[in-house]
């Protein structure tokens, strides 16, 4: 591969890890539907025995109770599948400037001719591309096995649900990112990211049981993910235009902190 | 393209980092085509000036201008006009040597420079991680080299080369300053610089201590120099020539130490029968310590 650019290199030092991101999330996708078909009878009648408040906090009324979609919700898409899209790229975020600090090859990248917002914003687009990868082995495996298991899950509404995942990504690794920037450590960087994903989710989440929360989780990115219930309603303007513009605000505000830091 | 001259002005260059004071008041020049090494004990702030030139870290106060512009203003454009070889030498242990200079010829735009990198002899196809120290050292310097650059920022280039890939080395310092490019040499060694620099700025605690045409700097270097005779010979004879610092003579070896020419040293010596000469080069440390002795330190 020719690394023509720092985009493409980023791509190219990505290639392995998107390998192994991609074939656990097909495994992981592969046996959590495989088995829908023979549980598919217990499965309704175990929802519904639920307390209402564990339905309610792990969003399984949503998608509807005991239907495949709901199983899909409460399976994949509620918590499994945006989990492993936001670690992935809460590390590749961190790795992505801090990381690179600290292991000392920024230096030697800065002082080639092109310009840090550039390394930034290049690094940045390798970054969504290799996660649009692994994403896309994802959803063609998903709506592969929906067919073949019989989840009962149209196709645009599973890519619908999907993209919503990858934005919520998107988000958590320009959060990463700008932490990365900020504090020049990798490590501290993930954490700030893992931080505030957790923090995210559990707003969300908690909001369902907790009535003092309720009026905190429209700003959520967990809620502008799946509150509006993409698997039988498909996307939401509002709520993904909301994860595109933070996004956008920390790849922004990465961008100025970048340009002006010291590289020691 | 005219060159500005001079190419690196800093003036009053500093740089604090939180209370330490890493480069305090620094103002020398590097001239087209002309070699500076740039000489200081580790922590100095040698890589410190070297950064700021680069633009990966700001002054505190000062200024500092490269070809003409502020480093910062200059931005990639002024980069492209610099081969710059870092101290520590990161540089992505995975990519082997041929996808490190052609990622590096695409972010210049220019061509690969495979040429050079068998002159030097550059392992190309195995990970730079797996690789020798001199074997990186080796492509650093290439893609340092690899498009004609208008400045040479070099952080102690030659640590861990064969005396073969020094030689290199110093043909290739001497081809790009033929041309006008400025080169600035880093090193705690003086041997490094000592035969390929036309001037030498030392530093010490981030100030600079001296800035002066090597030939001056040599001659004031002590030197120790060990000359073994045929048989014995008298101390007194040699105890009181002009430059000598100390005499040490057991049965038929000699070894004194000596600032400037060795002229008399060796007309003294040539009234015995003389078997062997041999001098070490001199000491940076031995250097700085004829400084230290002039130079109080600063106030902090």
């Amino acid at each position: 591969m020719l690394l023509r650019s720092v985009f493409v290199k980023t791509i190219y030092d990505r290639r392995r890890g998107v390998l192994w991101w991609s074939v656990g999330i097909s495994i992981l996708t592969v046996a959590v539907l495989s088995v829908w078909p023979s549980v598919r009878d217990e499965y309704q009648k175990l929802v519904q025995n639920y307390p209402q408040a564990l339905l309610a906090f792990f969003g399984i009324e949503k998608g509807g109770l005991g239907t495949g979609a709901g199983y899909l919700q409460a399976e994949l898409f509620g918590l499994m599948l945006p989990l492993t899209l936001i670690a992935y790229m809460i590390a590749a975020g961190s790795a992505a400037t801090a990381g690179e600090q600290e292991a000392g090859t920024l230096e030697f990248l800065l002082a080639q001719p092109v310009s840090r917002t550039r390394v930034l914003l290049e690094k940045f687009g390798g970054l969504c591309i290799s996660l649009a990868v692994i994403t896309a082995v994802f959803a063609g495996v998903l709506v592969v096995s929906c067919r073949v298991f019989d989840i009962g899950v149209s196709a645009p509404h599973l890519l619908a649900a999907t993209a919503a995942a990858y934005v919520l990504a998107l988000l958590f690794g320009a959060v990463a990112l700008l932490a990365g920037c900020l504090t020049g450590h990798r490590a501290l960087a993930a954490g700030i990211a893992s931080a505030a994903a957790l923090t995210a989710y559990l707003l969300s989440s908690l909001a369902a049981l907790v009535a003092g929360l309720k009026p905190f989780r429209p700003i959520s990115p967990f809620w502008w993910y799946n509150g509006h219930d993409p698997l039988r309603q498909g996307l939401e303007p509002l709520h993904i235009g909301l994860l595109v513009a933070v996004t956008v605000v920390c790849i922004v505000g990465a961008t100025l902190s970048f340009a002006r830091r010291d590289l020691t | 393209m005219k060159l500005v001259s001079p190419v690196v002005v800093c003036e009053e260059l500093t740089k604090h980092f939180g209370s330490v004071r890493a480069v305090e008041g620094l103002s020398f020049t590097v001239e087209a085509g002309e070699v500076v090494g740039f000489l200081g004990p580790n922590g100095a702030g040698k890589t410190t000036t070297i950064r700021m030139l680069l633009d990966l870290i700001r002054p505190t106060r000062g200024r500092v201008e490269v070809l003409g512009s502020d480093p910062r203003r200059g931005g990639a454009e002024l980069r492209r006009r610099i081969g710059y070889v870092p101290g520590d030498l990161a540089m992505y242990g995975k990519l082997n040597g041929r996808q490190l200079l052609q990622f590096i010829a695409s972010l210049r735009g220019g061509t690969p420079a495979e040429q050079l990198a068998e002159r030097v002899g550059v392992v190309l196809d195995r990970p730079i991680g797996t690789l020798s120290r001199g074997n990186r050292q080796k492509l650093a310097i290439v893609q340092a080299f690899a498009d004609a650059p208008d400045l040479l920022v070099l952080d102690e280039p030659t640590s861990g080369l064969d005396p073969v890939a020094q030689r290199t080395f110093r043909g290739l310092v001497r081809e790009a300053t033929d041309r006008g490019c400025a080169v600035l040499l880093s090193s705690h060694v003086l041997g490094e610089v000592q035969r390929i620099a036309d001037r030498v700025a030392i530093v010490r605690k981030g100030r600079l201590v001296t800035i002066e045409p090597m030939r001056d700097l040599e001659a004031k270097a002590l030197r120790v120099i060990e000359i073994r005779f045929g048989g014995p010979v008298p101390a007194e004879a040699f105890a009181n020539l002009p430059g000598i610092r100390s005499v040490d003579v057991e049965g038929d070896l000699l070894r004194a130490s000596i600032a400037g020419p060795v002229d008399a040293l060796v007309k003294a010596a040539a009234r015995y029968t003389v078997d062997s000469i041999a001098g070490h080069e001199a000491d940076l440390e031995d250097v700085f310590l004829a400084y230290y002795a002039e130079v109080p330190d600063a106030p902090a």
